[in-house]
């Protein structure tokens, strides 16, 4: 098996080459460099390494498939309402060019390469997250449950897509999982730190309270049900290469401690 | 003659493609429904699906195998009109509200990366390299298109060269990829294909210097817009480059910014339109015309080749 330091260098090399593929100097003046998620490069490399392939079809596959994750992520940063100022406008402008010109360049890599059945896969998992953002943003979820699934949908579509297309099924439900853990660590400190959050506001409107012990007490008992998912399929997996186990155990040591906290903050 | 009787004996596999768009572009949730619905019937001529069929019509014509090309493309341009009524903050398009006006960009946002998604999805249908090769690569130059355009506004230095390259990325490469990538579905010799795929690159050009001239000759109501709009916006069209290399004129186009209002601009268009830049600008798009009905004298004459040659004369002397 691999070992860590030398995935970690893989990480590396592959983030450099996202970092490239996306530069363009004029993008670069008026809207922010995208955010390349590390966590989400360890998981896709897991993933496709399992499917034995070429180390160059495996950085193309990891190169792609987050392209397509950066993609729709620029074009969330595009503001509900136009901002007139004339800055502002430009940069939302780019936003929206940015964003479609990524999802091109995921097309294009995969033409190149001869890969058309992952250009589907990829294809099917943008519509699916596009599909459960509306659904998310229109405040559709009428159950805890079903906001959940849904954000779950949002930030895993695309992975599971893959791993049902190459019947590696197992690998879906921990990225599934494992994926939304993160999300709702992330929007859990956003709700503390700033005191908005969507997640939250979805909560709140489907409770109908926005007691803010209350609320973190239904959401805190959601995250250790997915931290608790995780750990059981953390020990049915041992193929798995140790840097992602460890950066899973991280992940559940963090969300874990949650309750503990709020039971020691009283 | 109309433009749609040119290609009457097309219908039946033009309402097989409307169909199609229809099922596809139309998602689980309401809201992409709607929005689906919404446009798919304020959709204009479909001149892309068009070039597609005429482009099979010089090989192993297979409708099944075509319409996949032609309602990909289609979805591909209506995914980026979605986008650019956001980069353009249009409330309206065709006379009909856009999809960001009916909701609001978050929504025409995920409405058109969602198209995009289905464009893609339907486009994989077909297992050939070249043409996924050849889309891929005019999606990406399109977008750079794009981003050009908003890099060149206001920028009054620019040259002609600037202006053709633009043009041919933001609408002559989409409209030449649609007649070759339906030739190539059709399995038609790349000869004959990359000439295809030369004329609609000539037509496109002279599409958009035809579009370009009627920002400034329409009147607001054919246009569905003021007339003048491109440059009020900074955007340097054809007829602004001509105009720039009077210096009288030159002058008063240079002071143009995102600051001047439509009144202002107003006598300054009038100025433009009696330049001279308009003919200027109509002698270029004949001249790719021209180029065009050359092309299509190197192609096997069929129906689809007459069909062609009516349709570029048509667009390139239409009046709005």
């Amino acid at each position: 098996m691999i070992e860590v330091q030398d995935i970690k260098k893989l990480i590396a090399d592959l983030k450099e080459q996202i970092e490239k593929k996306t530069k363009h100097s004029y993008l670069q003046k008026y809207i922010a460099s995208p955010i390349i998620d590390e966590d989400k490069i360890l998981l896709l490399y897991s993933i496709y390494e399992e499917l034995q392939i070429s180390r160059e079809q495996l950085q193309n596959y990891v190169i792609t498939t987050m392209l397509v994750h950066i993609a729709l992520d620029t074009h969330d940063t595009v503001p509900k309402n136009t901002i007139i100022s004339s800055k502002s406008l430009k940069s939302q402008q780019l936003s929206v060019l940015a964003g479609d010109y990524f999802s091109g360049l995921y097309y294009y890599f995969l033409a190149e390469t001869d890969d058309i059945m992952l250009i589907r896969t990829l294809a099917e998992g943008i519509k699916d997250v596009n599909e459960n953002k509306i659904s998310l943003y229109r405040n559709d979820p009428e159950h805890v449950d079903k906001l959940f699934s849904c954000i779950e949908k949002i930030e895993s579509a695309i992975i599971s897509k893959i791993s049902n297309r190459f019947q590696i099924s197992k690998w879906g439900y921990l990225a599934s999982n494992f994926l939304l853990l993160k999300r709702l660590i992330q929007e859990r400190e956003q709700f503390l730190n700033k005191g908005c959050s969507l997640l939250f506001d979805s909560l709140k409107r489907i409770l109908g309270k926005d007691q803010e012990t209350y609320l973190l007490n239904v959401y805190d008992r959601y995250t250790d049900h997915v931290r608790s998912i995780i750990e059981k399929v953390l020990h049915s997996n041992p193929n798995m290469n140790e840097l992602l186990a460890t950066r899973i155990k991280e992940l559940i040591f963090n969300s874990g401690s949650i309750m503990n906290k709020i039971v020691e903050e009283g | 003659m109309k433009l749609s009787l040119m290609y009457s004996y097309l219908n039946t596999d033009l309402a097989l493609i409307e169909k199609e768009l229809e099922a596809t572009i139309q998602g689980e949730h309401q809201v992409l429904q709607q929005a689906g619905l919404h446009l798919v019937q304020s959709g204009g001529k479909r001149l892309r699906p068009v070039f597609v069929l005429l482009g099979g019509k010089f090989g192993n014509y297979d409708i099944e195998k075509i319409k996949n090309v032609a309602v990909a493309l289609e979805l591909i341009h209506t995914a980026s009109l979605v986008h650019d009524d956001v980069i353009d903050d249009a409330d309206m398009r065709r006379g009909k509200p856009t999809i960001k006006a009916k909701w609001d960009n978050k929504i025409a946002m995920y409405t058109g990366d969602y198209i995009l998604g289905s464009s893609l999805e339907i486009i994989t249908r077909l297992n050939n390299p070249l043409l996924h090769k050849y889309l891929s690569n005019t999606i990406v130059e399109v977008c750079l298109g794009e981003i050009e355009q908003i890099q060149d506004k206001y920028d009054f230095n620019q040259n002609l060269r600037n202006y053709l390259r633009r043009i041919k990325r933001k609408t002559a490469l989409l409209i030449a990829t649609s007649c070759q990538l339906g030739a190539i579905a059709a399995d038609v010799p790349s000869d004959i294909h990359k000439k295809l795929f030369q004329f609609g690159y000539y037509v496109g050009m002279s599409f958009q210097i035809t579009d370009d001239i009627l920002d400034f000759t329409g009147t607001a109501e054919q246009l569905g817009k003021p007339a003048g709009s491109d440059l009020l916006q900074g955007n340097v069209t054809l007829p602004v480059l001509y105009a720039l290399n009077e210096s009288t004129l030159r002058d008063q186009i240079i002071q143009v910014s995102d600051k001047t209002t439509p009144v202002e601009i107003k006598p300054l268009i009038s100025l433009i339109k009696q330049s001279g830049a308009i003919q200027k600008s109509e002698e270029l798009s004949n001249l790719y015309l021209a180029k065009a009905f050359h092309v299509l004298e190197e192609l096997p004459p069929n129906k689809a080749r007459n069909t062609l040659y009516n349709i570029a004369k048509f667009i390139g002397k239409r009046k709005f």
